[in-house]
């Protein structure tokens, strides 16, 4: 389990590096781990711009049969959202929306959880499973 | 980017060149954030009566800008510089 | 199996009479053999499962259990491997139940331990047959897996022209599959055209459709143009009733409509040729000449040939 900071720019760059280093190494295939770093890039570019930085957790997890996965979790103390209903609509395919890129990245992983109170700040969850 | 951007507006003004090729076979992660800052350049080029190419994309970025829903607006893709410049160039046979 | 006196006492007494037990089990398991392994073998692999039994029997070994499940899986696989059915592996194990029991019988002192040992037993045959099971659902998947690969090829129709004809249901994993081919096929040959075939695919849902659309999507990202074909007229109608729209995709009947298409969009003509091939068993090759009348000698030839205008050779059409 790694645990690192997202304050900056560059930190979004580390976080892809270890999330591609994770997944390569329990066995996902190049597509699917192209997606779950670009997940990664999303969540982490939310939390940094959104959530006014704030930490991200990289995770080697195996299912209960056998199969292994990478778990990784999000979490800021920002403003949190409002709605997250509407957070998750495709209102950015046109790539000039809000941009959230929330509803993209749940896309591109197995198994997404979000939780956020206004106020509080904003917590993610992602798992990919290898296939 | 950002850098990138302003260096490209700056280098076709003083050209007036009618194409900008952007090469991306070495990229492996395109997110919405560079996602759009690509279709951005792409409205820039086409300021300057420029239209972008971007040429080189990995299956795997593909697929993944696929699931995402990202669509690249503003800017035409192409496999490699090669096929890009017949695109610019006006050669290839316009489809349909 | 906890270490109190009981289990001591059995796993003594079995130790005890190692011998006798191990070759009246082998003995009990070769008669329903039929020549597939022989008695020594059985009673090797017999000694070993006993040792580790009469461990956990006893209670004494905390790795013995471990040891004992993964013997046991080894065993389950090997006599899959050499054609035994879970049951025959698995009444094996049960065997030695019998075994010790024509032992046990006269030490009446031991009848109570002799059950937890049969339970022990039983167990243990339960295991061969869930090993057997697991086994069998794993060589499932990886067939899936290999049918999956096999009934998505990518073939190349012309230069630049590939085609991917669809055969079965179009379902999200298929669908990741046909991208990734299909994709690594534009980047290997340069192809600047794809066209999916779907007279395979039996049924167009919305969902397919938007299979469909994603490869599409993809492709172009790679500067390929698509077009989909084998559209049947029920298929038809049923993506109009379901409201789907193919947007600027272009869709054909036929896979010779869209071969058709994409020759158009890539700037060549299929031109019907004008001469015909030079009869001479000599040459073996077609004759340069435009036009049949100024048909020449040709130097691999070595035969003149000329014909009227009118005259067609028999059985072959102009």
């Amino acid at each position: 389990m790694d645990e690192l900071p997202i304050r900056s720019g560059d930190d979004v760059v580390r976080v892809r590096q270890q999330v591609r280093a994770a997944a390569a190494e329990n066995g996902l295939s190049l597509v699917d781990q192209t997606k779950l770093v670009t997940a990664a890039s999303e969540l982490a570019r939310n939390t940094l711009v959104h959530g006014g930085g704030g930490t991200a957790l990289v995770e080697l997890v195996k299912s209960p049969n056998g199969r292994k996965g990478v778990k990784l979790h999000f979490t800021d103390e920002g403003p949190g959202i409002a709605d997250i209903g509407l957070a998750l609509t495709d209102g950015w395919s046109t790539g000039t929306g809000l941009g959230l890129g929330l509803s993209g990245a749940r896309r591109l992983v197995d198994e997404f959880e979000l939780s956020s109170q206004p106020g509080t700040g904003t917590s993610v969850t992602v798992v990919k499973w290898s296939r | 980017m950002l850098q990138l951007q302003e260096d490209l507006a700056n280098e076709l003004a003083a050209t007036g060149a009618h194409g900008v090729i952007i090469d991306i076979t070495a990229v492996e992660i395109v997110d919405s954030f560079i996602g759009r800052m690509l279709s951005t350049i792409g409205s820039i080029s086409r300021l300057f009566d420029a239209e972008t190419v971007i040429v080189g994309m990995r299956p795997a970025v593909a697929i993944t800008l696929t699931e995402l829903g990202l669509s690249l607006r503003g800017v035409r893709t192409a496999l490699n510089a090669e096929k890009g410049l017949q695109i610019l160039n006006g050669k290839s046979h316009p489809d349909g | 199996m906890d270490g109190s006196a009981p289990g001591t006492r059995m796993a003594d007494y079995l130790r005890e009479h190692q011998d006798k037990v191990i070759g009246r089990w082998t003995e009990l398991i070769v008669a329903g053999v039929r020549g597939r392994t022989t008695a020594d073998e059985v009673r090797r692999e017999l000694a070993d499962l006993f040792s580790l039994i009469v461990s956990v029997v006893a209670g004494s070994d905390d790795h013995a259990a471990g040891e004992l499940r993964a013997a046991l899986d080894e065993l389950s696989r090997g006599r899959a491997r050499d054609g035994f059915s879970p049951s025959e592996t698995a009444l094996g194990v049960f065997t030695l139940k019998e075994a010790v029991y024509e032992l046990v019988a006269d030490a009446a002192e031991l009848a109570p331990e002799f059950l937890a040992f049969s339970r022990l037993v039983d167990d243990l045959g339960l295991r061969t047959f869930e090993s057997y099971s697991a086994a069998r659902e794993e060589i499932i998947a990886d067939q899936a897996t290999a049918m999956l690969e096999l009934s998505t090829p990518v073939v190349r129709l012309w230069e630049g022209i590939i085609a991917v004809p669809l055969i079965g249901t179009l379902d999200s994993a298929r669908t990741q599959l046909v991208m990734e081919k299909l994709l690594e096929t534009l980047v290997a040959t340069g192809a600047g055209h794809a066209v999916i075939d779907i007279t395979g695919v039996p049924m167009v849902d919305t969902e397919v459709a938007q299979h469909l659309l994603k490869t599409v999507s993809a492709a172009r990202l790679l500067g390929a143009e698509c077009t989909i074909s084998g559209i049947r007229p029920q298929v038809a109608q049923t993506i109009v009733s379901l409201g789907i729209e193919f947007g600027d995709i272009a869709t054909k009947a036929t896979l010779a409509d869209a071969l058709a298409l994409a020759l158009r969009q890539a700037g060549l003509k299929v031109v019907q040729a004008l001469w015909n091939r030079c009869p001479s068993s000599r040459s073996g090759r077609r004759c340069s000449s435009p036009s049949r009348s100024t048909c020449r000698t040709k130097a691999c030839c070595s035969s003149r040939r000329t014909w009227p205008t009118s005259w067609r050779p028999p059985g072959r059409t102009g």
